[in-house]
């Protein structure tokens, strides 16, 4: 029973990173390092909860997200791809930009600072399957989830079957691997890095909706709290494949959870809330140290 | 000769062409708001240059902003980017306050010395962390630094309002500090201290560093060419842990300068993101001390005139937010261009061997 609960929050908890994840390692493969994921993500969180606030309608919200997201997308290509800007910098640029963007407007344009919250604003709720959950087990943890948990675990399925059984797919990972041999056949290798980072941003949208949308229905100052860059940590771990990024984003997900849970215990907050934070550097070592043990070529290589 | 002057005027020119087009982007911004450009850009520059007043504020403003800068500029220079200077400003800012509350009664020096040594130490060691974890495990370091900022600014905030809460206090911070620990201001009219000195004092150690002494010409080597660093027999992972070291000392004593020149105390989560502003200024610096230290002050001039531009003109201070990102992508592309050049060189000497076979 308890551990069902658990298991339940962490699938809630772990959504924002998959998507996140599963986008982004469209760019990890295609040899972008995408660290603007974190801005995406918040820009998304932000132009959703403004369109939803606006029109009441959950659709719009969405393709809201979306167009935002694929103005930064745009940028972030535009300057680090066409303009082979580093991508480092060009992602830092995003993320700040992206934050200073959300708060210029929610003041000028709305008069608040920091939250805004309204009655307005139209969320998604859990989703009850009866069906689903008479399943026994699994069934009370898949049941009465929000859509963007289920959409996660679709796109997790599309996700695989884009990377590994089609052209595309198979593009991105052959430019990923060794770029100079993909030009030299004829790929047009940046339109495909466009591609990848368009997905990322897609994705990161829904991401950005997941956070402002189900599980809280309003938009806070840089709500996204560094789950861009677990997102990242979890395709760094799971090497850039769909199923070892969403096995990693769950099991950050479950440390969050768990911390969630030894809230109501008497452990100081503080220490508890560090848990899925230490625990990202602790799989992150480990993962170091295995690709450590097997690797055979001498000293430091970058990612 | 030649290309050093011509070096020098790039490395003038480009940063103020960045800034020009950041702020027009920027006015453009605010025209779409309903605001007067002219009006709210005058208004920044009044509120960050107008009177000694201004000037000490905008001087006070771009202390911490400095010595984040030198941190951030010392591993971005190596190609590490330590984005954790926040979490090791904050454990720095801890020490500090530590030892100036622990202890009473010594010489005004000593005890600053004392607590800018402990919060040296204290970033130094929490940079430590994740730079032996790139160095020895290749653990990405822009991920592992800043889930640590997450840890440090909630050990802190436990710290502080907990542990070592002062009694009676409304707000989670320390007990003050002594007074011999204390940074003296310079004057009644602004918090303008000596921390901005020590900021000084440190762009040029920084600049020694980076052009007097061998780690400085390694550090560049690691940041142009880890493998052919490597190759030439350096220890990049022994040098990346100091690296990172360094970097996270600096940021030590950004925080402590915040304490013991500003706060007198420990506050939980003071920094409106220091760390971050850091980058930006490394970036604009070029990752060079003096470059450093006048993006720092121009930087500084911007978050002061700031308040002042929402006070007059009613546009938000996150303008400046906008016009770092801003700036950092215009910064981005900057350096492809350049890098672009050498590559240039590079390829066009290969294809010119390929069509010689």
């Amino acid at each position: 029973m308890d551990i069902q609960t658990i298991l339940h929050g962490t699938l809630r908890m772990a959504t924002p990173i998959a998507l996140a994840a599963l986008g982004g390692l469209f760019s990890h493969r295609v040899g972008v390092l995408n660290i603007a994921l974190e801005g995406m993500m918040l820009i998304a969180a932000f132009t959703g909860v403004i369109a939803s606030y606006l029109t009441g309608n959950i659709a719009v919200a969405i393709l809201a997200a979306i167009v935002g997201t694929s103005f930064f997308a745009l940028l972030f290509c535009f300057f680090g791809i066409s303009l082979k800007g580093n991508f480092i910098i060009t992602g830092l640029a995003v993320n700040i930009f992206a934050l200073g963007l959300t708060s210029f407007i929610l003041q000028m344009a709305f008069g608040r600072r920091g939250v805004f919250a309204d009655p307005d604003i139209v969320g998604l709720g859990a989703v009850d399957m009866p069906w689903l959950g008479k399943i026994p087990f699994v069934g009370t943890i898949l049941n009465q989830q929000t859509p963007m948990v289920y959409a996660s675990l679709v796109l997790l399925v599309l996700v695989w079957l884009v990377l590994y059984k089609t052209r595309f797919g198979l593009y991105i990972r052959v430019i990923g691997e060794n770029e100079e041999a993909a030009r030299a056949v004829g790929i047009k290798v940046n339109a495909y890095k466009y591609a990848a980072v368009f997905i990322s941003a897609v994705l990161s949208a829904l991401a950005g909706i997941n956070l402002s949308l189900e599980n809280l229905s309003m938009f806070v100052e840089n709500m996204t709290n560094g789950r861009g860059f677990i997102a990242l940590a979890a395709i760094f771990c799971g090497k850039g494949t769909p199923i070892g990024s969403y096995i990693f984003s769950f099991l950050f997900g479950f440390a969050d959870a768990i911390q969630m849970r030894l809230q109501s215990f008497n452990i100081p907050g503080a220490f508890v809330q560090m848990i899925p934070f230490i625990f990202i550097i602790v799989i992150l070592s480990v993962v170091g140290a295995v690709k450590r043990k097997n690797s055979t070529s001498r000293g430091l290589y970058n990612e | 000769m030649k290309t050093t002057t011509r070096k020098w005027i790039q490395a003038v020119i480009s940063p103020i062409v960045t800034v020009m087009l950041a702020f027009m982007v920027g006015a453009v911004l605010i025209v779409v708001s309903g605001k007067s450009p002219v009006e709210a850009y005058g208004a920044l520059l009044k509120g960050g240059l107008a009177g000694t007043r201004s000037i000490f504020n905008t001087l006070f403003s771009a202390t911490p902003i400095i010595l984040t800068g030198l941190a951030t500029a010392i591993s971005f220079k190596a190609n590490i980017f330590n984005m954790g200077v926040e979490g090791q400003l904050y454990m720095g800012a801890f020490a500090a306050a530590y030892v100036g509350f622990s202890f009473e009664g010594l010489y005004p020096i000593l005890h600053v010395t004392l607590c800018v040594l402990a919060a040296m130490a204290a970033g130094g060691i929490y940079a430590l962390i994740p730079g032996i974890l790139k160095g020895y495990l290749n653990v990405n370091e822009m991920v592992s630094t800043i889930m640590l900022n997450y840890v440090a600014i909630l050990f802190t905030t436990h710290l502080s309002s907990f542990t070592f809460k002062a009694k009676g206090a409304g707000f989670a911070a320390t007990e003050l500090i002594s007074h011999s620990a204390f940074l003296p201001r310079f004057s009644k009219i602004s918090q303008l201290n000596a921390a901005f000195l020590l900021a000084l004092l440190f762009v040029v150690l920084t600049f020694i560093l980076m052009r007097r002494v061998k780690l400085g010409y390694e550090i560049e080597a690691i940041g142009q060419n880890l493998e052919f660093a490597e190759a030439a027999g350096m220890n990049v992972a022994k040098k990346t842990v100091i690296i990172m070291v360094i970097s996270g000392m600096i940021g030590g004593l950004a925080g402590a300068g915040e304490v013991l020149g500003v706060h007198h105390r420990f506050i939980s989560q003071f920094s409106p993101g220091y760390g971050w502003d850091g980058m930006t200024i490394a970036l604009l610096g070029k990752n060079s001390p003096f470059g450093v230290l006048i993006s720092g002050l121009f930087f500084g001039l911007l978050k002061n005139g700031g308040s002042t531009m929402e006070l007059m003109v009613e546009v938000p201070r996150s303008l400046i937010n906008i016009l770092q990102g801003l700036i950092i992508f215009f910064l981005a592309v900057e350096l492809g261009f350049s890098r672009l050049g050498l590559w240039k060189k590079i390829r066009l000497g290969k294809t010119g061997k390929v069509e010689g076979v």
